[in-house]
């Protein structure tokens, strides 16, 4: 870390399995000169097997900096994701969020990761509601239970100097850009975005896009960041950010 | 009524639609899981997109949209996953 600066690595859907093994470890291993933490947005595996989640495990275990996740749809496809959870924990030290929060120790300052898997549902005016089939209130309820478990996660970081939501699903249409419009409202939902405006944070990271794009912002002025790894075509992205200087100038950290 | 004939080839635009997502779900089922496809019919072509992390799965994958869509015309556009280090950090402000 230099200065003021807290470098943020992150990325998502990495759909790693054992014939992928190690794909990621030589880029992860160089965190450590360029990055403060990682964050993973979901996707790790591709079926949510639990040899699958070995695989990320033995990929993060050990890296230079922390490593913080929240799971995705294909971490739930098998049907054990508190498995998967288990042994990211256990044998990979990851940090595993949802619907609550971590406080890291950066360089003196304490940065604060928020994360929820979330789930789709559309955006505001193009969106689901609780209306209609017990199925369809079921689908509604669900993605605004992990959007609430995000916006309570995220109060718990007020004191933090910087702030991060962690999602997998998308809080905003910006970073669909180059997916098909059908598909936006199993892309996400702005109840996740409704949530990181309230609760407040000054980055917000996502993963499930493959076909979107990196850059966006909510309606309250938090930067978005697409960093499904098809999107952002490296082992992982990297972000600066300047918490201090926000404060300093008198702009809102969300 | 006629019994519907799934396995070759009509080539009405509907047809390779259903054949779409038959491609999508067999994909979604199989080894490598849902590959998020792009698929689009351009005129009496169908053009099939995706980043594969393997070449392997770039391997399987083909296969699979050449069985779903034997006769048809169809262009792939499979690029393998780029797992380098990124060269610069965007500053966020």
């Amino acid at each position: 870390m230099t200065g003021r600066t807290v470098r943020v690595a992150a990325v998502g859907d990495i759909h790693l399995a054992p014939d992928t093994a190690g794909r990621y470890r030589p880029a992860f291993e160089s965190l450590g000169g360029t990055a403060d933490l990682l964050l993973l947005a979901g996707d790790l595996t591709r079926h949510g097997t639990v040899d699958e989640a070995r695989t990320v495990a033995a990929e993060v275990a050990g890296l230079p900096v922390p490593v913080v996740a929240v799971l995705g749809n294909h971490d739930h496809h098998h049907g054990c994701p508190d498995d998967v959870v288990a042994v990211l924990q256990e044998e990979g030290g990851v940090t595993v969020l949802e619907g609550s929060a971590v406080t890291l120790a950066v360089d003196g300052r304490q940065v604060g990761v928020a994360g929820t898997k979330g789930f789709g549902g559309g955006f505001a005016g193009r969106c689901g509601s609780e209306f209609g089939e017990d199925e369809m209130k079921a689908f509604v309820r669900y993605s605004r239970s992990l959007a609430d478990g995000l916006r309570t996660a995220l109060d718990e970081l007020a004191a933090c100097d910087l702030r991060i939501a962690l999602t997998h699903f998308s809080p905003v249409p910006d970073t669909l850009a180059g997916e098909p419009l059908e598909i936006y409202p199993f892309l996400g939902s702005y109840l996740l975005a409704e949530a990181i405006d309230e609760g407040g944070a000054d980055l917000a990271v996502h993963g499930h896009a493959h076909a979107g794009t990196e850059r966006g912002m909510t309606a309250g002025g938090v930067h978005v960041r697409n960093v499904a790894q098809p999107v952002i075509r490296h082992a992982f992205a990297l972000y600066e950010l300047h918490p201090a200087d926000r404060a300093e100038d008198g702009r809102s950290a969300g | 009524m006629k019994p519907v004939d799934r396995t070759s080839g009509p080539e009405s635009t509907g047809h390779a639609e259903y054949r779409a997502a038959r491609l999508q779900e067999r994909l979604a089922a199989g080894p490598f899981a849902e590959l998020a496809l792009r698929i689009e019919f351009r005129g009496d072509a169908v053009l099939v997109r995706a980043v594969a992390a393997t070449a392997a799965c770039r391997s399987y994958l083909l296969d699979a949209v050449a069985e779903e869509f034997a006769g048809f015309h169809v262009h792939t556009d499979i690029a393998l996953a780029d797992t380098s280090l990124p060269d610069h950090p965007e500053t966020v402000q």
